[in-house]
């Protein structure tokens, strides 16, 4: 009877030890992160300093999983289970600035997902890019693919080449550049954004019709 | 040509190193574009500060530590970037500070001759004009009439504005004491103050002169990057030798050693953190323009109990004046200092 009852107990040590340790170790690292997720949402600022509304998330974000620990899969990673964590409690402290300052949070919703199909399009058209042949046209002034990079900043331009170069390759992309891969990988959608952003306000200012030239049956 | 260097191989290896078969590999490729393209979701997502979607992205690198790598390098480039927005707006907040300061004192310097200088111009005017109307036999009383007699008023009133200095500031705000810190080109930080021609250990925080901006420290070999200016602090990370960082501040603690606040770019990361000044470094112009050199501020006010006890002067409040007071008391001190033998 009474192994039987120490034995929960035991197994949840044992399967949430990476969980636990990751906490343990790893808070500063998490803090980090946080401290972005905030400045990222919006949230920084506002009624404390961005350090202690990290803090405040971070308790919040253990206690949470704490609370649910059960639900923690053994052989998940425990940092995007955290993160994930954070993001849901930032989604909730969003809703609540947002019924404060008296907007509707489902607009801000409804545009996320506009947005984020647009990632995927955006992603899309850079993989069809990395075709054969596509090298070529990039350099060549003439082409479709070359009057829509004439828009961007040459170090822009230099991303998105070498990114079609890499086929959409991260790491490739991060040896090519010098810098580390989630940078590269920052700077290639930011790039790609700029791109996006050039290309429409070219066609809202050219008359009706004309557009980009060459661009419009490379921008789908 | 292809086919016959693929067949010159082991069985299921290709020339390019991957034994795996053609439709693994393809597998494998389609499964790292999927990464890409998660990843390159949750980018916009943290670009738009849309978090549902990031949680969404999150969910599935639960189960897929690749992904999860990904995704842990993109949170590490942008804390990286605002770790450096951040230090690059304290560092524009320290120099706002500072100017902000420095202007005020001018300001306050201008006030306070304003009285002198009316006083002064006051007392040339009548002077002048008492000669010239002496020259000319206007005043009562000719040659031998004293002109004190007409001007005597207004020379008092001079007098008296001259006498009476308008108090400005107490001696304990932020004085003008500076640092020779280093030699010109290769040596150490020295922590000593000078206040005239005694020289002392002050502890506390000192930040850079705003003209000393476009000056750079190379360290001469390798140090521990700590997250407080203390020895027994966490290592945030390490400089080579030959390494280029700039200087934000410094402390001097109460055992007189000196700790550099840093800020260094190592890869692409922008880390900032102390170092133990207690080493050699090499001083370089990092940017354009003119650096003057030699002198480190002292923002932090001075703690009364470090001072030389000096009572001011009764009557004075003039910061000049006190400081000279400073001096003097810490001469003394130092001289008696010296007088007393050792041991005794």
């Amino acid at each position: 009877m009474h192994r039987n009852a120490r034995l929960p107990m035991l197994t949840r040590d044992i399967v949430n030890t990476p969980l636990r340790r990751y906490i343990e170790l790893d808070a500063a690292e998490l803090v980090g992160t946080l401290r972005m997720y905030l400045v990222r949402a919006g949230l920084s600022g506002r009624d404390q300093s961005l350090d202690a509304a990290a803090s405040e998330l971070l308790n919040e974000v253990v206690l949470e999983a704490l609370q649910h620990e059960d639900r923690f899969r053994a052989t998940g990673q425990p940092r995007a289970w955290l993160l994930g964590i954070a993001a849901n409690l930032i989604r909730r402290k969003q809703a609540d600035a947002a019924k404060r300052a008296r907007r509707e949070p489902l607009i801000r919703d409804l545009l996320a997902d506009d947005e984020t199909l647009s990632d995927d399009e955006l992603f899309d058209w850079l993989s069809s890019l990395t075709g054969a042949g596509v090298n070529e046209a990039a350099d060549d002034p003439s082409s479709s693919i070359s009057a829509l990079l004439v828009l961007l900043s040459p170090d822009d331009q230099r991303v998105i080449r070498l990114a079609v170069l890499a086929e959409v390759d991260g790491e490739a992309l991060a040896a090519a550049l010098g810098i580390t891969a989630g940078a590269a990988r920052v700077r290639l959608h930011r790039a790609i954004k700029r791109l996006r952003a050039r290309y429409q306000a070219a066609n809202d200012d050219s008359p009706a019709g004309t557009g980009t030239k060459g661009a419009d049956d490379v921008w789908r | 040509m292809t086919i016959r260097l693929l067949a010159r191989g082991r069985k299921g290896q290709t020339m390019f190193g991957d034994k795996r078969p053609l439709s693994a590999r393809m597998r494998r490729t389609e499964r790292a574009r999927q990464r890409e393209r998660l990843a390159f979701r949750y980018i916009g997502a943290l670009e738009r500060g849309d978090f549902e979607i990031a949680a969404a992205v999150l969910r599935i690198a639960e189960g897929d530590p690749e992904l999860e790598w990904m995704l842990r390098d993109v949170d590490a480039a942008y804390t990286a970037e605002l770790d450096h927005t951040t230090s690059t707006q304290e560092h524009k907040n320290m120099i706002a500070m500072n100017d902000k300061r420095m202007l005020k004192k001018e300001r306050g310097a201008g006030l306070r001759l304003t009285p002198l200088w009316f006083a002064a111009a006051a007392a040339l005017i009548f002077a002048f004009a008492a000669v010239w109307m002496s020259g000319r036999g206007l005043l009562p009383g000719g040659d031998n009439g004293s002109p004190n007699r007409v001007g005597a008023p207004s020379g008092a009133n001079a007098q008296a504005a001259t006498a009476t200095p308008v108090p400005t500031a107490t001696p304990s705000i932020p004085l003008d004491v500076t640092l020779d810190t280093w030699s010109m080109t290769e040596g150490t930080f020295v922590p000593y103050t000078q206040f005239g021609d005694v020289t002392m250990a002050q502890p506390g925080t000192y930040v850079i002169d705003s003209s000393l901006s476009g000056l750079c420290v190379q360290s001469r070999a390798s140090m521990d990057i700590r997250s407080r200016p203390a020895a027994d602090a966490a290592i945030v990370s390490q400089i080579a030798a030959e390494t280029e960082f700039r200087v934000q501040s410094y402390m001097l603690d109460e055992s007189e050693a000196l700790w550099l606040n840093i800020a260094v770019t190592i890869e692409t990361a922008s880390i900032q953190g102390w170092i133990s000044a207690d080493n050699e470094f090499r001083f370089v112009v990092c940017t354009e323009g003119m650096v003057t050199f030699g002198m480190f501020e002292m923002v932090a006010p001075l703690s009364p109990e470090l001072l030389p006890t000096v009572v001011p002067p009764e009557g004075v409040g003039d910061f000049a004046q006190t400081a000279t007071a400073i001096i003097a008391g810490a001469t003394a001190t130092a001289n008696a200092a010296t007088a007393t033998p050792v041991g005794s």
